[in-house]
């Protein structure tokens, strides 16, 4: 079973990196964000220039400042990079009929779903690390004895490879019910975008202005960009990744019925 | 080996195999033979347990295709129309990907590439092989583990005369340790491989009968086909 489960995992990840997919879409998230981290510094420094003598007065907390807004700012990128990462994963196996050999292979369904979404959570731990450097060099320059929380920063990571995770489960939902990559890309791009839209909803008021941001992936990443750990937090990525594995069981189960 | 009981299997509407009764005896080479569309490969696709019938049942030795697939799929190595490869990879990463899923050590890999002759192609992308070669590491896939039933659908499909001369070789060889199943629409095929031939026509089975038997009745197996074919239309109507 274990064995079955890495194989497919292993494929599937020499499938991403024999492609330029990933190297493109980890050269512009690092791009991106270090862009990020560029600005929200400067507009750091000339905080601390102004406020200076009294920091207490601006509020001038370096990782509220400068990582938490970039890990939010990061949600958004990956809203575009997960399912472009995600869209191949079960549709091309499909369009590339090599799903007829696995159909007819000793792999259970689940233990295909589980081996495509390990890779593909390889590939975001992957990106985040690349993305956690920047940080760590900013904190590497910053002055001796300068406030750097690498705790608050831990946190924030692991929330954004939660949502990173929790997007991929989707992706892969979305791959599982296509034959086309592009249509895979399309319908989980727009789940994600809806999920926006569910956050955005939050700037109403009344009850459906708390109602609908909790249900937004992105709204639960807030409290791990601050490097709060919420067990709510947590268990909502955990249900949202089931939901996205059992959609993509049953589009895969769905090949057997349907042909 | 293989024994189908009332096997049928419906597209929405359209009726693609419908009640196929038959029973294949280890040792032997079996062609399904039919035009095309006739629902060889729906049939084959049922063995493998790769599709569910609508009702009816496939027996793999003894294993229900559908109840205890992967018992029955242990037995079975399948070779589908289109080879089924990721083509961005080496033939040698698909064939450790092929023995990975069936629990098999790496080990095994050398004889089936000796005896498929891939040893040249082993470190080149899958998807620049020429469609013998591709054939060929299709079939290797099927023979790792060496299973003793093969389920081949089309394999001389899309080749050149030596490519097809090969290939009829090579399944006869199997044949000598293997219970091999393939579909076909070529006659000649038949005639060149198999001691077996299943002939389906718009899903119904019209012949289940000796190659030898049928031609001596027939002439040849084209005649056979055409009268079976006749015979059962005439009776439907």
């Amino acid at each position: 079973m274990i064995r079955r489960i890495v194989a497919v995992m292993k494929v599937e990840l020499l499938r991403q990196f024999t492609t330029p997919l990933v190297y493109v879409m980890a050269f512009f998230l690092s791009a991106l964000s270090g862009y990020f981290l560029i600005v929200l510094s400067q507009g750091f420094v000339e905080l601390t220039l102004k406020f200076g003598a009294n920091p207490e007065a601006a509020n001038l907390h370096f990782h509220e400042r400068i990582i938490a807004p970039l890990i939010l700012n990061i949600e958004y990128l990956f809203v575009v990079v997960i399912p472009l990462l995600s869209m191949r994963t079960l549709a091309a196996e499909r369009s590339q009929r090599s799903f007829e050999l696995l159909a007819a292979s000793l792999v259970r369904p689940w233990e295909l779903v589980c081996g495509k979404f390990l890779a593909l959570v390889s590939v975001i731990i992957a990106l985040c690390s690349v993305i956690s450097l920047e940080p760590l060099i900013l904190a590497m320059i910053a002055e001796p004895g300068s406030a750097f929380d690498y705790g608050a920063l831990a946190t924030a990571m692991v929330g954004l490879c939660l949502l990173g995770c929790a997007f991929a489960a989707v992706g892969l939902a979305a791959s599982a019910l296509t034959e086309s990559p592009a249509l895979a890309a399309g319908g989980s791009f727009l789940f994600l975008l809806f999920a926006w839209v569910l956050r955005l909803g939050g700037q109403g008021d009344g009850l459906w202005g708390q109602i609908l941001p909790a249900l937004s992936p992105l709204t639960r990443l807030e409290n791990f960009a601050i490097g709060r750990l919420s067990a709510a937090d947590v268990a909502y990525f955990v249900v949202l990744i089931a939901i996205g594995l059992m959609v993509a069981l049953r589009g895969v189960d769905r090949h057997r019925w349907q042909g | 080996m293989i024994r189908a009981e009332q096997l049928s299997r419906s597209f929405a509407a359209r009726r693609a195999v419908h009640q196929l009764n038959f029973e294949l005896k280890p040792g032997s080479v079996v062609a399904f033979v039919g035009p095309n569309g006739a629902g060889k490969t729906t049939t084959l696709r049922m063995i493998t347990g790769a599709l569910a019938p609508s009702s009816g049942r496939v027996l793999v030795d003894n294993f229900d295709t559908f109840e205890q697939p992967y018992q029955a799929r242990s037995k079975i190595g399948f070779l589908p129309e289109a080879p089924p490869l990721y083509p961005e990879l080496k033939v040698i990463e698909n064939l450790r990907f092929v023995c990975s899923i069936k629990g098999l050590d790496h080990a095994v890999i050398d004889a089936v590439v000796e005896r498929c002759e891939l040893g040249e192609v082993l470190g080149q992308l899958q998807g620049q092989l020429s469609k013998g070669f591709r054939q060929r590491v299709g079939l290797a896939f099927a023979l790792l583990g060496e299973p003793p039933l093969l389920i081949l659908d089309e394999p001389t499909s899309g080749l050149d005369p030596a490519q097809i001369e090969g290939m009829r070789n090579l399944i006869r060889t199997l044949g000598e340790q293997h219970t091999v199943v393939l579909s076909t629409h070529l006659l000649s095929e038949v005639e060149a491989v198999c001691d077996h031939v299943l002939m389906i026509d718009r899903g119904e089975l019209v012949a289940d009968a000796a190659a030898e038997d049928l031609i001596d009745e027939y002439g040849d197996l084209q005649q056979a086909f055409l009268a079976r074919c006749a015979v059962y239309r005439q009776e439907r109507s």
